[in-house]
């Protein structure tokens, strides 16, 4: 068995997700450990079992710093003390600086095998592109009720939408209502619609399409 | 019940060192779990149901992750194929976001990792409940 299967297997039976696996001890207790369990579940399958454990504990203690220092950067950008660009390049930093010290610790080549890169590849690691898009209705979010009615962009991109509503079929425009303003799953419009799942996701894909500003409705809504 | 293949899928993104991931099911969903749903080389298969995956990937495929804040797409495209029991671990750069976020995501209230069995995240929670059938 190769080494990413068995870490799959691993995490699986850390997980209760191989039936075969018995789960010892109290639940509630173990949960606390999960992210010392997998911790463990990859150092022992990439690094082997007899790897040096002062070591370990050195990278699982900035692994538990990591995460600290991350929530606490989250917690600054949902507090809107950090931009959202702000926050990816202090992300990037933080996780520059914790690889090169586990490299540190841990030797270049025993660096590659535990996380299955070379530090330099590692670089950057985070999309900010995909943050920045998946943030952008964070900042319309943080707007008062007051404000949003107010705001001519807002009026502007409501009244575009509800313009682009009107071009649609009805089939298309009951979708949208179960899809975004009741959050039914793409299932459950196919049985409320008597309609086949693929024809829904069809309509899904092209009405989303066509109405690139339906996330922001669904934040603003939601 | 649908019962079905959900497979993950790894997209190789110019300019950066990790993998998009994203979920595709036999069923004909496509679940692009922040990014782009295509051109993306099948990374782990398994069987399970899709009704439930569909009802995980809820809202908008994000599947209750805040991006960068509890979990990347790796996390987002774990959940969704927790009904199959498989993980995107062949992706490029997934050790190092299980390093950071865990396999499921992380809670930042509590700073714990998400666990099926023993901390199960909200929405899992919500789907097993609304899926029950007798």
């Amino acid at each position: 068995m190769d080494m990413e299967r068995e870490f799959d297997k691993r995490i699986a039976a850390i997980h209760g997700l191989d039936r075969t696996a018995h789960v010892a001890g109290n639940i509630e207790e173990s949960a606390m450990h999960t992210r010392h369990e997998e911790f463990q579940a990859m150092t022992s399958v990439f690094l082997g079992d007899d790897f040096d454990r002062g070591k370990l504990w050195l990278v699982e203690s900035l692994q538990r710093a990591l995460h600290e220092r991350q929530t606490e950067l989250y917690r600054l950008f949902e507090s809107h003390e950090l931009a959202p660009d702000e926050y990816v390049e202090s992300l990037n930093t933080l996780l520059a600086d914790t690889f090169a010290a586990c490299e540190v610790i841990l030797g270049t080549e025993n660096f590659v095998k535990l996380f299955g890169a070379p530090r330099s590849e590692l670089a950057g690691f985070v999309d900010r592109d995909t943050f920045l898009q998946a943030n952008q209705p964070h900042e319309i979010n943080s707007l008062t009720a007051e404000e949003t009615d107010t705001s001519d962009t807002a009026q502007s991109d409501v009244t575009n939408i509800l313009e682009a509503l009107s071009h649609l079929s009805e089939t298309e425009q009951h979708i949208i209502r179960l899809l975004y303003f009741e959050k039914l799953s793409s299932d459950e419009i196919a049985q409320a619609l008597d309609l086949k799942v693929s024809n829904v996701i069809k309509i899904r894909q092209r009405v989303t399409k066509k109405l690139g500003k339906l996330r922001d409705i669904e934040r603003r809504v939601g | 019940m649908a019962t079905g293949t959900l497979t993950g899928f790894g997209l190789r993104m110019q300019g950066l060192p990790a993998d998009h991931t994203y979920v595709e099911s036999s069923d004909g969903h496509v679940w692009p779990c922040w990014g782009r749903s295509a051109g993306g080389k099948s990374i782990c298969v398994g069987t399970g149901n899709t009704t439930q995956a569909d009802c995980l990937s809820q809202p908008n495929s994000h599947a209750g992750i805040q991006y960068l804040g509890t979990g990347v797409c790796h996390q987002t495209a774990n959940r969704i194929l927790h009904p199959a029991g498989v993980f995107v671990s062949g992706a490029r750069g997934y050790r190092a976001s299980v390093f950071i976020y865990g396999t499921y995501g992380k809670d930042l209230a509590t700073g714990r990792f998400y666990s099926p069995l023993l901390f199960p995240w909200p929405e899992l929670q919500r789907c097993l409940t609304s899926h029950v059938h007798p």
